[in-house]
């Protein structure tokens, strides 16, 4: 292969990955109805693995105009909303631009972390837009359409990511070892409790 | 050059042979005694609850023993002894022994099946490295013993962990 080929391939990598790393600025256009999407929006959830394994509680609004929002909280607490703006492309086509906005809680500024990690930020627009492309297209969610924004997330968190898991682990094993005196405390007790 | 020679030959501590702890008899024989290996039964436990208790004796004039026995529901599931004897005034030799198993091998050799295990196989090197621990003064790291091979007492473990007891009697 030429050096010249080989300079245009690698540039046209390098393109398709930081496109694929970022995203939509003006938003995406889908040819569906303006009703039906914000229909079919209502409905759909927040994209699966990239909030890590504890739970959200999402809740969706559905202005009835042209917003469709998604609020995801924890232990009653806001984190974070994903905004849909809708808007009609001709006849039968909607226009989907997503932005997602930090709150600031009682006790997770999450607003100020979004703002410090602009990868991590912009990993999470890229899922919810798979999720909104993958709920108007009627088709199963790709993940794979979001691992560049994840390895780009992965890489400039890799610090805090080591962090986290390593206290994951140290709160895994304290959970073991609180588990396995408990059994010995119930056992000088006399209570039992038996694996079935 | 022969000064630096000198020097350098003086920072070199004597390799102790394997087995040899720089403790004396009485103060080895005084730690191992004592100590219910809590953090090796802790690293190497599956899925009974055990009770290890520690039971010193002399062995002749000089040597002395010590056998930790590990009960589970009442029952004695194994045992296992150092024996102590003295390396000149200041060092001390520890050798473990496991019982011999009625298959051949011995108890936990890593090829063994129990129903309900009471530690992860092989038992050995966790014995070694938990008495070499408390001889050298230091935490017992689980990193040189080496994984178990016991399956059966991998998932009793899990079940220990999520709060699931097994008993021998299960």
């Amino acid at each position: 292969m030429k050096p010249s080929y080989l300079a245009f391939l690698l540039v046209a990598g390098i393109v398709v990955y930081l496109l694929a790393i970022s995203p939509n600025a003006n938003g995406t256009v889908y040819r569906v109805p303006i009703a039906q999407a914000r229909q079919d929006l209502a409905k759909a959830d927040l994209p699966p693995l990239v909030f890590g394994s504890e739970p959200l509680d999402v809740q969706v609004r559905d202005n009835g105009k042209s917003q469709i929002v998604w609020i995801a909280r924890r232990d009653n607490e806001e984190l974070f909303r994903y905004i849909a703006e809708l808007t009609v492309e001709g006849d039968s086509a909607t226009r989907v631009k997503l932005k997602l906005e930090g709150a600031q809680g009682r006790t997770v500024n999450f607003a100020q972390r979004l703002a410090a990690k602009p990868e991590i930020r912009d990993m999470y627009i890229v899922a919810m837009e798979e999720r909104v492309a993958a709920t108007l297209e009627r088709r199963p969610f790709e993940m794979t359409r979001v691992y560049p924004a994840m390895s780009a997330a992965a890489i400039s968190n890799m610090g805090a990511l080591q962090a986290s898991v390593d206290q994951a682990a140290a709160a895994d094993a304290q959970r073991s070892r609180n588990n396995m005196e408990k059994a010995y405390r119930d056992e000088a007790a006399g209570v039992t409790r038996r694996a079935r | 050059m022969l000064v630096l020679a000198a020097l350098g030959l003086a920072g070199c501590k004597a390799e102790r042979p394997p087995g040899v702890f720089d403790v004396s008899l009485d103060e080895a024989y005084r730690r191992l005694s004592n100590d219910k290996l809590a953090d090796m039964v802790f690293a190497k436990q599956c899925g009974i609850l055990v009770h290890v208790t520690p039971v010193g004796m002399p062995v002749g004039a000089s040597a002395r023993e010590v056998t930790w026995r590990v009960r589970s529901s009442g029952k004695e599931v194994v045992q296992f002894t150092a024996m102590l004897s003295p390396v000149g005034a200041n060092q001390t030799k520890v050798e473990i022994r496991v019982p011999a198993a009625p298959d051949g091998g011995e108890m936990y050799d890593g090829t063994k099946f129990y129903k309900r295990p009471a530690f992860n196989q092989p038992l050995r090197p966790a014995v070694q490295e938990q008495v070499a621990a408390i001889l050298e003064g230091r935490k017992f790291d689980v990193q040189r013993v080496g994984p178990g091979k016991d399956k059966v007492c991998l998932v009793q473990r899990g079940g220990l962990e999520t709060g699931r007891v097994f008993s021998i009697d299960d």
